[in-house]
Order: structure tokens, then sequence, then C-alpha cells
């Protein structure tokens, strides 16, 4: 079922309303899009030819916010890491208070289950911290609001490649992994799939703050 | 040289002359229809649409809409014209493939 509001909606995160309207009244005109799948394949493809027609009209700009989200990626991922490590911290405290002689479950000692919530957590932290820096790039390129996060994620990839290259002959792993896989302990393909979803939130936060602007200039 | 735009691209000017060719009709689909029966090539909506866009962001091409139609959902049509300036560099373009080819017989391809 098409759900043609759902593409302008789509559309109008990466073109005026009136633009995004139009281009969903010329798909449902056209006959070669009459199927739901043509007609959402070329929804999708139109917003994504718009939003990086957005990240390459000023590359230079671009370039800065990408900069500026991954510094504000890795400032946050540093405050986590930080929130994690006083709360362990209070933790310990409490239960050696509580009973003196407490073993501690730390590194390989860590309970399955309670290294599984620490990944959760941290993972639910990523995403929202994700959203928020989507939601300060967005503040910083009105009129282009969900370019920077695209530009910001080519970067965070582009960033352990570009290391990988540089220090690749001069460091040695005893594992014989490449730096990327040292860095994130897994594959290529799997680190840049894994980006998949903070990308999306990235998004979203642009995407809200686009909202706002597009609700308060109605 | 100042207050001239960027060479046009190949596509641009495809798009440009479907538009003179539809005159008032010149909206999404025409131009796509125009474009896909003169080149048997059918465009991307999406390269389409970003090259409407920045087409009217160089100010070769103007848009205004139309009134909203129930076929589209009550969504209105959005028409383009070329304006002078796009009128004058489709001809600038055209002048210097007509310079290229002035005298040039192509291997293998009948010349009138």
């Amino acid at each position: 079922m098409r759900n043609a509001r759902l593409a302008e909606w789509i559309l109008s995160l990466v073109t005026t309303p009136a633009r995004a309207a139009a281009t969903v009244g010329d798909l449902l005109e056209d006959r070669l899009h009459a199927g739901a799948l043509r007609f959402w394949g070329a929804v999708l493809m139109t917003a994504c030819s718009l939003l990086w027609r957005d990240v390459m009209a000023d590359p230079g700009r671009m370039i800065r916010l990408a900069l500026y989200g991954v510094f504000l990626e890795l400032v946050l991922s540093l405050a986590m890491a930080a929130v994690v490590g006083i709360l362990y911290g209070f933790v310990a405290l409490v239960a050696l208070a509580i009973s003196p002689g407490t073993h501690l479950p730390w590194g390989p000692d860590t309970p399955t289950g309670f290294a599984t919530l620490g990944v959760i957590a941290s993972y639910v932290f990523t995403l929202v911290a994700q959203f928020q820096v989507g939601r300060v790039l967005a503040k910083r390129s009105p009129g282009r609001e969900l370019a920077p996060c695209i530009a910001t994620t080519l970067v965070a990839i582009a960033i352990p490649f570009l290391i990988d290259l540089l220090v690749r002959g001069r460091a040695e792993f005893p594992t014989g992994q490449s730096i990327q896989e040292a860095l994130y302990g897994s594959p290529v393909t799997v680190s840049i799939l894994s980006q998949i979803p903070p990308l999306v939130t990235l998004l979203a936060g642009a995407a809200r703050i686009r909202r706002q602007r597009l609700s308060s200039s109605n | 040289m100042a207050g001239t735009v960027s060479a046009l691209g190949e596509f641009e000017q495809v798009v440009l002359l479907a538009i003179l060719r539809l005159g008032d009709d010149a909206y999404g689909v025409t131009v796509r229809d125009v474009i896909a029966d003169r080149t048997h090539r059918r465009p991307t909506a999406g390269h389409l649409y970003t090259t409407l866009d920045r087409l009217e962001e160089k100010g070769l091409v103007a848009s205004k809409f139309g009134d909203p139609t129930p076929q589209r959902g009550g969504r209105a049509k959005r028409y383009f014209k070329v304006t002078a300036k796009g009128v004058a560099a489709l001809a600038r373009a055209q002048q210097s493939y007509q310079r290229l080819m002035e005298g040039l017989k192509l291997p293998g391809v009948a010349h009138a």
C-alpha cells in the first residue's frame, strides 16, 4: 500500500515541502511507478540523490562539520567511559562497605549477564549520543540538516582506514590483525555495517531539527 | 569569465532541451517522457530532480507550482521554464559542439 504522505515526509527532509509534494505527485502520476516497489524505490533513490547533492554542494564546509561531528562522538564516548567507570567505582565502594573482602568482578571474571548488560547499556548510550550529535550538526547546517550526518559517518569510517594505511608496515600486532581489525575487533565489512544503526539515529536527530524548523517556518 | 555560469553538462543540456520542447507543459513526468522518447534512455527520478534543482540554482530554469490535481492526490505540478540565461548557456554549449564537429566525419556514420 502506497503511503504518499510518508513519501512526502521523507522527501521533505531533503527538499522544501512544496517540492517534495510535487515530486510525490509526479511519481504517483508516472505510470512507470505503478508498482509499490518501483514507487518506493524511486522515492528512496530521489531522497538519496538530493541528500548527496547537499553533501557535495559545499564539500569544505561538510568536511569541517564532519570533523566536528567525529570530535563530538569521541568526547561523548569518553564521557560514557567515565560514567561507566564512576558507576563501577560507586558500586564497588558500596559492595566493599557492605561486605569487606568482596571479590569484585572485572575483566575475564565478569559474569556474562553483567557484561551483556554493560554492552547493551553502552550501545544505548551510543545511540542516544548519536541522536544528540545529529541535532547539533543539523543546527549548524540550516537548510541542509541531514547532509553533515552523512559526511560525519563517511569520515568516521575513513579515519581508521587512513590510520591503517599510514601505519601499515610500521606497527605489528601479534595476532596479525590490521589496525582496523585491532581497533574494532571485526573485519572491515562488519565495521562498516555496524555504522548503520548509529547513522540512522544520527539522521533521526537531524531530522527532528529539520521538522522543527519546517513547522516553525509555517 | 565574470557573470557566466560553468559549462553545462551533457544531461543538463538534455534537460534544458526537453523543457524548451515542452513549452508550457514542462513538469517532472513530461520532461522524463520527452527525454525517453527522444534519447531512448529514461533518467532516474533522482537524477532528474537533482539536475532540475541544480539548473534552478544556477538560474538557468525557473519553476512555479500549478494547481493541485485529483489524479496526483491533490498535489500541485512543478512547472519549469528555461530562463534567458539558460537559453544563452544552451546556445553556447551547442555552438561549442558544432565548432568541434565542423568538417569532421565520424567513421562509419552516414552524413547528410
